[in-house]
């Protein structure tokens, strides 16, 4: 066993976190605010460290153009007064307006046209096939969601409209089904992912029962 | 009695995994082609490249993403790449000096000339695209309070286009970040390390040649791993993830059988039951 205060720490604090899996207790109670305060604490270290290197410190240097973030980031706290909670607004506007404008140019060549460029292939091989007809079934999903019936006039209320529309939907279903069934399969890869380095640290670092190579 | 077998579930998860830790079962990894992409790219790249490393690690997604960063970064100074690492998120600095740690004790590396540690940045996506526009304007001092100007690394790095390959480790958008704005904008390679969850939606990034290639969860990892010559944890954990996969997949046939079964013979009302 080790003799590492640190590794004992460690290891408390994991056992104090899966004691939930038994019920609630005053343990895993202590464990998570010890976590979640430790977590906060180390943000709001970096989080000042920021203010003071690109802040302050330039400020002091005479460079006045920083004024403008320093101002519009202490005007975020006065959302605490309930006189002058509409200057943060200004704040949150600036912020909001630039994160939109720089993702937005980011996000129509990276995730509009790139995608759709690369989305229309020739159909030589399974794999485009594939591709093709998730495509496809993937826009059908906007009929599973919408539906079709008489109520939508003489045309695409047509028995062979709204048939194709049930088809076009019961495709589009199986595919959501599969892309559900993707994303749940690797979130248990990614649980179980954390889980065994924690099974990792306690029987090897902790108890040593798992041999160190 | 309801309790006893969620603990008889969690029992068993825990015995399946717990086994092959301490005797390897020697399970086929599988393969990955996207991260044998990653793997390729940065293996023809030239001794003296430079590399940038984005880790936006933190302890609850480090069982995922800490093995495949540590993968790439052995594999750059296995190469002799000159590496910067940069962080968005608060506790990738402790992340980065592990690496630099290794750097400089196993493979001989010096900080400033071979290696460099940037310090944590707020803005997310709007930092990073600063440092995509103009890396010596995003930066003026290492994580240590040194200015950058003094150190050789720093200096080779005039403009984003001067990296190589630009590599993220991320369980959040670090790696789409870097497709609109290192790739996009200025076509410099980028390779993306997600969690296992990320990795359906990054994948198109991918295939589309956005990223030149995907590490994604534990098995990207000890893929890499073993492309290096180097097994470590991620390699260890794998016949513990692959027994656990196959649990979860029986637990879950189980379920299906069960709740057709309960469909089909319906337990009369008012008897109780627990399906």
């Amino acid at each position: 066993m080790s003799t590492d205060p640190k590794i004992w720490l460690g290891a408390i604090m994991s056992l104090g976190i899966y004691s939930y899996l038994y019920k609630e207790n005053p343990f895993f109670r202590a464990c998570e605010h010890a976590y979640m305060g430790l977590a906060l604490a180390h943000l709001a270290v970096m989080g000042w460290t920021n203010v003071r290197d690109m802040g302050l410190k330039k400020l002091a240097e005479g460079q006045l153009a920083v004024l403008f973030p320093l101002i519009l980031g202490v005007l975020l706290f006065t959302r605490w007064s309930k006189t002058y909670s509409w200057l943060s607004r200004y704040s949150l506007a600036y912020f909001v307006g630039v994160a939109a404008a720089v993702t937005i140019t980011g996000v129509l060549d990276a995730g509009i046209i790139s995608q759709v460029r690369g989305a229309i292939q020739p159909v030589n091989s399974l794999d485009s096939f594939i591709a093709l007809f998730c495509n496809v079934t993937a826009v059908c999903v906007f009929f599973f969601i919408v539906g079709s019936g008489k109520e939508a006039g003489p045309l695409l209320g047509s028995k062979p409209v709204v048939t194709l529309v049930k088809w076009a939907a019961d495709a589009g279903r199986v595919v959501m089904m599969i892309s559900f069934g993707a994303v749940f399969g690797t979130t248990v890869m990614a649980r179980l992912g954390l889980f065994i380095p924690r099974l990792q640290f306690l029987f090897r670092d902790f108890i040593h029962i798992i041999p160190v190579k | 009695m309801e309790l006893k077998r969620t603990w008889l579930i969690w029992l068993i998860l825990v015995v399946l995994v717990f086994v092959p830790l301490v005797t390897p079962l020697g399970l086929p990894l599988g393969s990955s082609p996207e991260g044998e992409s990653a793997y390729a790219f940065v293996d023809k790249l030239p001794s003296g490249s430079i590399v940038m490393m984005d880790l936006a690690i933190a302890p609850s997604n480090e069982g995922e993403l800490w093995p495949m960063a540590l993968a790439v970064a052995r594999h750059h100074m296995a190469k002799k790449h000159r590496i910067i690492t940069v962080t968005y998120t608060p506790d990738g600095v402790m992340y980065a000096g592990k690496i630099r740690a290794i750097a400089e004790q196993e493979y001989g590396y010096k900080y400033g000339t071979d290696i460099l540690v940037l310090p944590y940045r707020a803005g997310g996506e709007s930092a990073l695209a600063a440092l995509a526009e103009n890396p010596r304007q995003s930066f003026e001092q290492d994580q240590y309070g040194t200015p950058l100007a003094q150190y050789p690394l720093w200096q080779a790095l005039t403009k984003i286009e001067d990296v190589a390959v630009f590599s993220c480790y991320t369980a959040g958008d670090d790696h789409l970040w870097l497709a609109r704005h290192v790739y996009a904008k200025h076509k410099v390679p980028c390779i993306g390390g997600v969690i296992a969850l990320s990795a359906p939606e990054a994948i198109v990034y991918w295939k589309n040649g956005q990223l030149v290639g995907l590490i994604s969860g534990v098995k990207g990892a000890a893929i890499y791993e073993q492309k290096i010559g180097k097994p470590a944890a991620a390699t260890a954990s794998m016949d513990a993830q692959s027994m656990g996969h196959m649990y979860l997949f029986l637990l879950m046939v189980l379920g299906n059988v069960a709740y057709w079964r309960a469909k089909r013979h319906p337990a009369p009302q008012g008897k109780g039951g627990n399906a």
